[in-house]
């Protein structure tokens, strides 16, 4: 920040007016949407739909009780713990072991394995939500928690593994040749020196991987059948849907108030963290 | 040599992930059977065993009714019949997830993973799947006595024709309620004004609409991101101005339907409603929520809509609120009015289940027209489908949905003729068809928005409902 | 025993640990995202209404959709909005993105943060919002238009072909660019300082230290972003699906709204064959597309040189 004291950034300070105005805009395009969100989460619905913009005469804190226990927050959000630790360290695992090797060595075939996962990115359009509840059913793993970890862990490897090899290849060699010289196995060298070394690029795909699996409702609705096992997602994306034939808005705002704040904080305490280490890089690998 | 072990090595496990799939094909057998020579007592209304521990599947999407009718009935039931229990899967989400879960269901193809009673599908679903044998028929339903009053028979008090619920001459449900589609309003608003709220035809609507304009108000609003809405209303035209052999046309997919005068009539009429400025200027925006937004701030005069709406807006309607309908008045001087019902067929029975299953889920059935279960859902914005309904008191009738109330009354006083218009004599099922869905919905909105005129939407529907029919032949 | 310790130095051998390493994300890869894919090309040669058996009916489906006009509308409007809304996306995040890592203001910071939040929002509130913004007596468009003179009456933005396929890019932006934002961010932060400064003493402007620096330097993610977007060409659907259903009358139709009503049709008649061919042809459509902008932008990489 030393550089701003030269004269020439002075010198630009017209500039800097303009463009700061124009920030603390869209800033507020975003803060006003969010603050109705808020706002109209504490109307009734008759307030509400008498008028999409008033604001409510007294604050009807009631409508998060309802949301909350419409939403089964204690029964759904066990579930959405479970769900996204277990997928969350399964992909991790997976991904984090293959990237490992398809970025440290050099053997034969590595490109042709590591374009045979990313192709997927040229294969899109194609519908396999049949197809998919098919194979879930063949390998037993439909209606069950275990079955969802199982499908989330594989569903997010192209994406993840796309910025894991970026990460693990710009990181240097010499400290594997360090442990294998210290006599190390393999095996020892990606748990003591590979993984440790990834940490910040773990963090980040798990940034992702939590915001993905924390509110896709379409999976688990596809693959659980008993409402037991249904995560957080499901509960509100219930309740949004029941909105055709209920009018009860308020509480859905309410619901989704709720349900936006653990994205919001995860969001916010990692966002340098995501920024500094997300290097999306080349395709090529 | 190592290189190439590695890689082999390589293959052989996606070779192993991919037989891993196919092995798991026919793993699951359907274990079905039945536990014989049961020695216990049996109910003496329907012989089944009273020991016989049985569950059944139901699965139930809840729509503008809510859940507390169903559940009534579920613990009455089990009240009466101890030994039996009913697990609802739930689908709060309303119609659309249901299908799609359904979808997944039969396309999974596993009998293990069905359900044994099957809220209503759509008719062409339903259609189709008894074509292929995978419902049970309950045509014994329709000889049978009561639960509640075992003096009469179902076939006697059902407010429906047998052949209209039959599908190549056989019944595989039984309509457990009725729902009243047609113009709702604010009879409050009506009486200020001194509206009338009983046009006998077209013009005399016109002349109401003309009235309500000339007051600032939009006469009519609807939700039109969704055009199915539309013919809640004005989809009673063409039974007005073409009768039976409109009925009948449609029913047999009989060819040019839509170039037919009842049907141009409707398009022509729609028309020149919009041009004259009766139609909410927001209509083709709104969706459900909007709609009634609009109407409940009183912006809007009518909305087309159905019996359950009143429920719906319990809690947004304002105070001194009153629902009255109307059925759509399209008709010419002379004719009869038609209100448009759907007969939702509900309890389909899955045909491969277990026996016994089956045979309590068709008790279930019989159950639900009871005459409290049937004054629940009248409360939920139902209409009861039994016609000694009202024997049930006068105390009890005022606790019903002031929809359905001011339906039934319309529906009492002027005889007009109720027409069930989803009815066809079979599900024609291809690409055409499925966009001839398409077609018809767009060609409501470029009416409305003075994109098309009614002449040219007709064609472009009766071209497509032509390729449907070609296709299918 | 020394087959023993053969087999033990197998196992410690790097050829095991490469295979052992990468056996289980093939697996999971394969059984998950390949199989799936591969056994839906079945259906698009098929007649299936989604009970019992899929009929076989050759190419029939490929030669409706040749004759599909509504398709091919729907395809004009997803390129429609891809050309309109994927480069306003791009250059807003690349611009902002800029700024809020090389510039010093206080409150950066907090946009940062901020600036994502549009991305987090459910899409039916996002939806709703925006429906209620675009509505004729309270929308804040209109209000806008009257607050500078101009006065559209009770005017529906959605309600007009013309009107609704223009206004649906607002939201599409509003909540579109925050992703971009974030890996540009990342992009831009990893940029060694020591390049501005001495850019700074040749006395560059902000604009040219973003274009003869930043942007060579960033120039494989951007790539592969550019990569990205045209994989996304026909995504966009969610929102139209809330907001307009692709009305009115098919004027915001694009392909994925389209498909919906097949597959999923108001009336239940489905045709689930038929919406897997149109998912194969978008298939197609987009393997080419990318194979050949892939090719186009390697071409390119004499840029990076330029940096």
């Amino acid at each position: 920040m030393a550089s701003n004291e030269s004269g020439m950034v002075r010198k630009l300070e017209a500039k800097d007016v303009i463009l700061r105005v124009l920030l603390g805009l869209w800033a507020l395009v975003i803060i006003l949407p969010l603050i109705w969100v808020f706002y109209t989460s504490l109307k009734t619905n008759q307030e509400f739909f008498m008028g999409a913009w008033q604001l409510p005469k007294s604050m009807q804190w009631n409508n998060y009780y309802r949301a909350w226990s419409q939403l089964g927050i204690g029964k759904s959000f066990f579930n959405t713990v479970i769900l996204l630790t277990g997928a969350m360290v399964l992909n991790t695992l997976v991904v984090a072991l293959g990237c490992y090797t398809l970025a440290r060595f050099d053997f034969k075939g590595r490109d042709v394995i590591y374009w045979y996962i990313i192709g997927s990115y040229f294969i899109t359009g194609l519908n396999t939500m049949v197809t998919g509840y098919i194979l879930m059913r063949q390998l037993g793993l439909l209606n069950s928690l275990f079955g969802l970890i199982i499908y989330y862990g594989a569903g997010s490897i192209v994406f993840n593994t796309l910025i894991l090899t970026a990460f693990m290849k710009g990181q240097p060699k010499e400290l594997d040749e360090a442990a294998y010289i210290d006599g190390a196995s393999y095996w020892q060298t990606f748990w003591h020196v590979g993984l440790p070394l990834a940490r910040p690029s773990l963090l980040t795909i798990n940034v992702f991987n939590f915001m993905r699996y924390y509110n896709d409702f379409m999976d688990p609705l596809l693959f659980i059948r008993d409402p037991e096992k249904y995560p957080l997602s499901v509960a509100i994306y219930s309740m949004s849907q029941a909105m055709t034939y209920r009018a009860d808005w308020v509480t859905l705002f309410a619901g989704f108030v709720i349900m936006m704040i653990p994205t919001i904080i995860v969001y916010s305490v990692f966002q340098n963290y995501i920024t500094q280490n997300l290097n999306i890089g080349a395709l090529k690998g | 040599m190592e290189r190439r072990k590695k890689f082999f090595l390589i293959g052989v496990l996606v070779v192993l992930s991919l037989s891993l799939v196919w092995s798991g094909c026919g793993k699951k057998e359907t274990t079905a059977v039945e536990g014989e020579g049961n020695t216990g007592e049996v109910y003496p209304e329907n012989g089944l065993p009273k020991d016989k521990k049985v569950t059944i599947d139901a699965v139930f999407p809840v729509t503008g009714y809510g859940r507390e009718f169903f559940n009534f009935a579920i613990e009455t039931f089990q009240e009466r019949f101890p030994n039996v229990t009913v697990n609802v899967r739930w689908f709060d989400e309303g119609g659309d997830v249901y299908k799609q879960h359904f979808d997944a269901l039969l396309q999974g193809g596993n009998d293990d993973e069905m359900y044994d009673w099957i809220y209503s599908l759509n008719p062409d679903l339903i259609k189709r799947l008894a074509e292929s044998g995978k419902l049970e028929r309950q045509d014994d339903l329709w000889g049978r006595a009561l639960y509640d009053t075992p003096e009469s028979k179902v076939g006697d008090v059902l407010l429906t024709d047998r052949k209209a619920l039959e599908i190549d001459g056989h019944i595989y449900a039984i309509p457990s309620s009725s729902t009243i589609y047609g113009l709702y309003y604010n009879k409050q608003l009506f009486q200020e004004n001194g509206w009338n709220e009983q046009p006998q035809c077209w013009d005399e609507f016109v002349t109401v609409c003309e009235k309500i304009k000339a007051k600032g108000t939009k006469p009519l609003v609807m939700a039109g991101k969704h055009p199915y809405y539309f013919m809640y209303g004005w989809g009673a035209i063409p039974h007005e101005i073409g009768g039976e052999a409109f009925y009948d046309a449609q029913y047999n997919y009989e060819p040019d339907v839509f170039l037919s005068k009842p049907y141009l009539t409707m398009l022509r009429r729609m028309e020149a409603f919009v041009k004259k400025g009766y139609l909410h200027p927001g209509t083709v925006s709104f969706d459900h929520v909007q709609a009634q937004m609009e109407f409940v701030q009183g912006e809007a005069a009518f909305i087309t809509n159905a019996t359950w709406i009143a429920n719906e807006m319990k809690d947004v309607t304002p105070a001194g609120f009153q629902w009255g309908f109307m059925p759509f008045p399209g008709n010419d001087p002379g004719q009869q009015q038609v209100i448009l019902v759907g007969n939702a067929q509900s309890g389909f029975i899955w045909k491969k289940r277990p026996t016994l299953q089956k045979q309590w889920t068709k008790e279930f059935n019989l159950w639900l027209l009871n005459l409290d279960v049937q004054l629940r859902f009248a409360q939920a914005g139902g209409v009861p489908i039994r016609k000694d309904f009202v024997t049930i008191g006068e105390k009890d009738l005022e606790t019903i949905s002031p929809s359905v109330t001011s339906a039934l009354e319309i529906v009492n006083a002027e005889g007009a003729k109720l027409v069930d218009d989803s009815v066809r004599k079979r599900s024609i099922t291809n690409a055409q068809m499925a966009k001839l869905d398409k077609v018809k919905m767009d060609g409501y909105i470029a009416l409305i928005t003075g994109k098309k005129t009614a002449t040219q939407v007709a064609k472009e529907m009766n071209n497509q409902y032509k390729k449907a029919l070609a296709e299918e032949r | 025993m020394a087959e023993k310790v053969q087999k033990a130095s197998f196992f410690r051998s790097k050829a095991f640990f490469i295979i052992a390493s990468l056996a289980p994300i093939l697996l999971f890869y394969t059984l998950f995202s390949v199989i799936p894919k591969i056994t839906a090309f079945y259906y698009p040669f098929t007649e299936y209404d989604g009970i019992g058996e899929p009929i076989w009916i050759g190419m029939k489906n490929f030669a409706t959709i040749a004759k599909d006009a509504d398709l091919w509308a729907a395809m004009k409007n997803n390129l429609f909005y891809w050309v309109i809304a994927t480069p306003i996306n791009f250059f807003a995040a690349l611009f902002v993105s800029f700024i809020l890592v090389k510039k010093p203001y206080k409150e950066n910071n907090f946009y940062r943060i901020l600036y994502y939040f549009p991305a987090i929002l459910p899409s039916v509130i996002t939806a709703l919002m925006w429906q209620f913004a675009f509505h004729g007596r309270y929308g804040i468009f209109n209000a806008l238009l009257n607050a500078v003179g101009v006065n559209v009456g009770e005017f529906y933005w959605l309600t007009n072909a013309t009107a609704a396929k223009w206004a649906m890019i607002i939201p599409m932006v509003w909540g579109g660019w925050a992703g971009n934002m974030l890996i540009f961010m990342g992009a831009i932060q990893s940029v060694p300082e020591s390049l501005y400064e001495s850019a700074e003493l040749d006395g560059a402007t902000d604009v040219q230290k973003l274009f003869l620096i930043t942007v060579p330097v960033i120039w494989e993610t951007m790539k592969t972003m550019i990569f990205f977007s045209i994989i996304g060409l026909f995504g966009a659907f969610e929102l139209i699906l809330i907001m307009t259903n692709g009305g009115p009358a098919g004027a915001t139709e694009v392909v994925g709204t389209y498909m919906y009503k097949i597959a999923f049709g108001a009336e239940g008649v489905a045709a689930f064959g038929y919406a897997a061919a149109i998912g194969l042809i978008l298939f197609a459509i987009l393997g080419c597309v990318s194979v050949v902008a892939f090719r186009f932008m390697d071409r390119g990489e004499a840029i990076e040189m330029a940096g």
